[in-house]
């Protein structure tokens, strides 16, 4: 079937091993249109992150092909990886910078642009993720949500139009955590591209509209959110209690 | 008035190695006048002494092992006015000296590092190194940025080892070398896989050591002024 939309990533036939020889991934298709929320779940080792490394460009295909925005990403990894943003599980790994506006400034500065669009690009991130107040803060100083924001500021500083997000609520409290969502959605709102990974599906229902279920390397299940989401046990992955109450009263 | 808080860091660079080499040459009345200028800079950017005394206590008690072991003397077949160690008066005259060198070092140190952000000291690095070809200036000052952002994480990972062992009972364990082996290869393979993910996390940021960090540095007269007149001041008190 030919989409009517112009994907913003295009996976086909992707496969991975690693190099004891585990699989990773295993054969997976599929496209992504500019401004879509989508969610990716799976147990623990289904393939989510070894996925997400290779939209950015991390990992490269053994088989297959990743485009981003109809260009390969092994033929300008500089490019994807300026188009799709990775915010990684562990924030406080991804945090490189000396203050808070430092780490935002890293990557626009890898990008040699001129101080003045820097600075430009990290004012205009940390207003987004509501950080403003805390640019000469030390980084490790930060609550856990207000790290995850950092991370996410350091992306939309690099003016990713996709932004990949790895378990973004992992070791969040509940503020912490509504924090994090709520910047997500607003960033979605603006048409930017979610692609995010989570366990808990109950976080991202209502916003997400589209699911994509993971299980030893392979797409099990891809649609609307509200179809698949009745099959996300299939996938080691918890029902949110909403859907559990709905198939209890049927 | 100069403050050192304003200082250009290049200059004050350029000046700490100055005193420094002056601390290595003079004799003792020189390091009475360094001394006073050291002690003079303290109170001038109100430094807290008394804060100190606690994370210094190791340098006190390295400076207690040099200063034992240049005024001990150890005779191996004493006579029977002589006992195994003595206390040469030269070696201790020599050990004093030492001390205070070593101590005025780390003061001006401190005092250089407290009146100095890591981001200028960094920049100032990526500029001494600039003029010399080969020397990676701007990997040195990316690596500095980067000890000091990950210092506290390993710290912090090294608490929650410490925690984590202690929570099962690892001080029952009397072999020092059992429970330093039981500390350090967990708190190396965190660090090491830490340092993985940041490598990550650098490249999918587009690393690369080519960066457009504008040099913030600005020098003005008076830090030329200061520089002049502590090489007059360190000539001095090595030529005189």
């Amino acid at each position: 079937m030919i989409p009517l939309y112009k994907p913003i990533i295009e996976v086909s036939h992707l496969s991975h091993r690693f190099s004891d020889g585990g699989v990773g991934i295993d054969d997976i298709s599929f496209q992504i249109a500019k401004g879509e929320f989508v969610v990716v779940a799976g147990h623990n080792g289904s393939g989510k992150t070894t996925l997400f490394r290779h939209l950015n460009g991390l990992l490269m295909p053994d088989v297959g092909d990743v485009k981003v925005d109809g260009i390969p990403v092994s033929a300008d990894v500089l490019r994807a990886r300026q188009l799709v943003g990775l915010v990684f599980q562990d924030a406080d790994s991804q945090i490189v910078g000396e203050t808070v506006y430092d780490d935002v400034a890293f990557g626009p500065e890898n990008l040699c642009l001129s101080p003045s669009e820097v600075s430009r690009r990290v004012t205009s991130a940390l207003s987004a993720v509501g950080l403003e107040h805390l640019a000469d803060q030390r980084p490790h100083r930060l609550s856990g949500g207000e790290k995850r924001r950092l991370a996410i500021a350091g992306i939309l500083a690099m003016e990713s139009q996709v932004i990949v997000l790895d378990e973004p609520f992992s070791n969040l409290d509940y503020s912490g955590m509504l924090q994090v969502l709520s910047r997500i959605v607003h960033l979605h709102r603006a048409g930017k591209t979610i692609i995010l990974s989570t366990h808990d599906l109950d976080k991202t229902m209502g916003h997400a509209g589209r699911l994509i279920l993971m299980k030893n390397g392979s797409i099990i299940r891809d649609g609307l959110f509200e179809n698949v989401i009745r099959d996300v046990a299939c996938a080691g992955v918890r029902m949110p209690c909403t859907c559990q109450k709905e198939t209890l009263q049927q | 008035m100069i403050n050192l808080g304003q200082m250009d860091v290049r200059f004050k660079m350029a000046c700490m190695a100055l005193l420094s080499i002056a601390v290595l040459k003079v004799d003792a009345t020189g390091l009475i006048f360094l001394s006073i200028l050291c002690l003079s800079l303290m109170i001038f950017v109100r430094f807290k002494i008394v804060e100190l005394i606690r994370p210094l206590r190791y340098l006190g008690l390295l400076l207690l092992i040099v200063f034992l072991a240049r005024a001990l003397t150890v005779s191996f077949f004493p006579g029977d006015s002589e006992t195994l160690f003595s206390i040469d008066p030269e070696g201790a005259v020599d050990g004093l000296l030492i001390c205070w060198r070593l101590i005025i070092l780390t003061f001006l140190g401190m005092l250089w590092i407290t009146t100095s952000s890591p981001s200028s000291i960094r920049t100032a690095v990526e500029c001494f190194c600039r003029p010399f070809p080969g020397l990676p200036g701007k990997q040195a000052a990316t690596m500095m940025s980067l000890m000091v952002r990950f210092l506290p994480v390993i710290l912090e990972q090294a608490r929650e080892t410490s925690a984590a062992q202690q929570s099962r009972c690892i001080q029952n364990r009397k072999n020092p070398v059992y429970r330093t082996v039981k500390f350090s290869i967990p708190l190396l393979c965190r660090t090491l896989e830490t340092a993985d993910q940041l490598a990550d996390a650098m490249e999918a940021r587009c690393y690369s050591p080519e960066k457009s960090r504008p040099l913030a540095l600005k020098s003005g007269r008076s830090d030329w002024f200061v520089l002049i007149g502590i090489t007059g001041f360190c000539a001095l008190m090595i030529f005189l």
